[in-house]
């Protein structure tokens, strides 16, 4: 591959690993290009009518959108919700193997890992949290003798400050 | 092919931008519909019907100012590329696969992808390292839709995603970072990455053995490892061997197991952390004035004003360099704002635009991005 290619897929479009070979396909007037990776099962199907599905089928596939575990293991792309729940221990291995998720989280399997916003959760970003990150930054920033970053820092903490306290007035008024 | 309507004149990123080292931020959230199979699994019928869906509630949103809709199918692929890189998201959303669909403000500044790798992605540009503000503003898109319509969410993954290695906040965050005197210092040659299995980190040789340069003596720098973990560092190829246009991309490693304020924050650390070991070794390079780089910018120079054909690659290295020689007050003649927008103008849709080429061809594009850059070089020259 040439490498200095820049302006190509970078992953495969199915699976997300490096691709290896670049797929046009032309159906009437729409050119579809793929970037895939040299292992790529839908490659093998669209190029020699490779079934998907291997020939004895695993006992796991999801009823919604028909992915097989067999695929999950190739590394396509979920395909449902549902997934989540049939392929969940696979999920699992695959986040902690990959390290995709912290490491505190590898030994507290099944357990629920999700810790940022939840659904119908209005508020946008926790303020205190924003202004302790702000500071934090600063701080890092003071240590390294970075003055003209600190400044940048220094003025986006005013802001913030003047704005909950803003917040606050409102509140008291109400 | 009929094209549905036309881009709009946007405010481009790194337009005006004077930006030096952390030239910008994307920020981006990974939502998809419940009940529906995810775009991979999803017939034309229902992905048309998703998009149609996203449209309509844009259409009403008061967090969406103008709502300008391209549909993938109908688009000539320079205006898809075009958006793509204006946004700066990946290859992944070229394709016209359909009832794709991009959605974008009035200024430019967001831009809604449907039925790309999830059902909604929201994308946003931030140039003043405002990364709570960029955030929020994607946040109240997201409201928004998830007033009319229940995203598919579970306890222990949170967010779902088609790539699990985007569930939970469904947060990416891109700091981008230009670091010329790291590289040519070699400074990140050692550096104890943990995408470094990965991605092989290595010296940075190509650019400068197309300089007939030799670096071998620079001495590696290695960071402190509490600042990586949970980070990715890559480059716009998606390797650090040889970071073209010496831009450093900062990306978090962890969506699933981390708040969104948590995210934000290490990527900020990270970048930050770059900028002050950049600004260190800037100052080193130009109080010693040292002659290695005064020859690698003044060959960048002659390169920029007498090429007549020139890729991507070759182009981005060169005017890196001659950024880094106008930050460093020893080139005259070009502004660095007009030096930041290369970063862009460059490129092979927003040059494609520019030139008003309808289809790609390689050396047309290599011919036209030598012309434009020697008019924007013409009067560059070091002191």
């Amino acid at each position: 591959m040439d490498k200095k290619e820049l302006e190509r897929p970078l992953e495969c479009s199915e699976c997300k690993r490096p691709i290896a070979i670049s797929y046009t396909e032309v159906i009437g007037k729409n050119v579809t290009r793929f970037g895939m990776c040299e292992e790529c099962p839908v490659l093998r199907s669209k190029l020699y009518g490779q079934t998907l599905h291997p020939e004895s089928p695993t006992s796991l596939c999801c009823g919604a959108c028909g992915l097989t575990l067999e695929e999950v293991r190739m590394g396509a792309s979920l395909g449902c919700p549902l997934c989540y729940e049939i392929f969940a221990d696979e999920i699992t291995k695959e986040l902690i193997q990959l390290e995709r998720i912290p490491p505190k989280y590898a030994k507290k399997q099944n357990s629920q890992w999700h810790c940022g916003r939840i659904p119908g959760q209005q508020q946008e970003l926790d303020p205190s949290l924003k202004l302790l990150a702000l500071q934090k930054a600063l701080s890092d920033t003071l240590g390294r003798e970075d003055y003209e970053q600190a400044a940048r820092l220094r003025d986006q903490i005013r802001a913030l400050e003047k704005e909950k306290k803003k917040g606050q007035k409102r509140g008291k008024r109400k | 092919m009929e094209k549905e309507n036309k881009i709009p004149v946007f405010e481009r990123p790194w337009e005006k931008n004077t930006n030096s080292i952390w030239l910008a931020t994307t920020v981006c959230l990974h939502r998809n519909i419940n009940k529906f199979n995810f775009p991979q699994r999803l017939d034309h019928e229902k992905r048309r019907l998703v998009s149609d869906m996203i449209e309509g509630i844009l259409q009403k949103a008061k967090s969406f100012s103008g709502v300008n809709i391209f549909h993938a199918d109908q688009m000539a692929p320079v205006d898809r590329d075009f958006l793509s890189e204006h946004f700066l998201v990946f290859e992944t959303a070229r394709n016209s696969r359909q009832g794709r669909t991009f959605i974008t403000d009035d200024q430019g500044s967001t831009l809604v992808l449907i039925n790309a790798l999830d059902h909604i992605e929201l994308h946003t540009v931030e140039l003043e390292q405002k990364l709570e503000k960029a955030l929020e503003k994607l946040v109240a898109i997201e409201n928004d839709v998830e007033e009319q319509v229940p995203f598919a969410f579970s306890n222990q993954f949170g967010y779902l995603s088609s790539d699990p290695a985007r569930c939970g906040t469904g947060l990416v965050v891109n700091a981008y970072v230009h670091v010329p005197a790291l590289v040519y210092l070699n400074k990140l040659k050692n550096w104890d990455l943990d995408e470094s299995r990965e991605l092989s980190l290595t010296s940075k040789t190509n650019s400068s053995a197309c300089l007939g340069i030799d670096q071998s003596n620079r001495s590696p720098l290695v960071f402190p490892g509490e600042s990586q973990e949970g980070l990715i560092f890559t480059s716009l190829q998606g390797n650090l061997d040889d970071p073209v246009g010496d831009l450093l991309i900062v990306r978090n490693r962890w969506t699933l197991g981390v708040k969104e304020e948590t995210i934000l924050s290490s990527v900020r650390s990270a970048a930050l952390n770059l900028v002050s070991e950049e600004k260190r070794a800037r100052e080193k390079i130009k109080n010693e004035h040292d002659e290695y780089f005064v020859d690698c910018i003044s060959r960048a120079i002659g390169t920029l004003q007498h090429s007549f054909a020139m890729d991507t690659s070759e182009a981005l290295r060169t005017i890196s360099l001659v950024k880094f020689g106008v930050e460093l007050g020893w080139v005259k003649g070009v502004p660095v704002e007009d030096v930041n927008e290369l970063f862009f103008d460059c490129r092979r849709a927003h040059l494609a635009r520019r030139a008003k080429i309808e289809v790609y061809s390689r050396p047309e594009l290599n011919k036209e991005r030598a012309q434009y850059l020697r008019k924007i070089f013409s009067q560059a020259k070091i002191e």
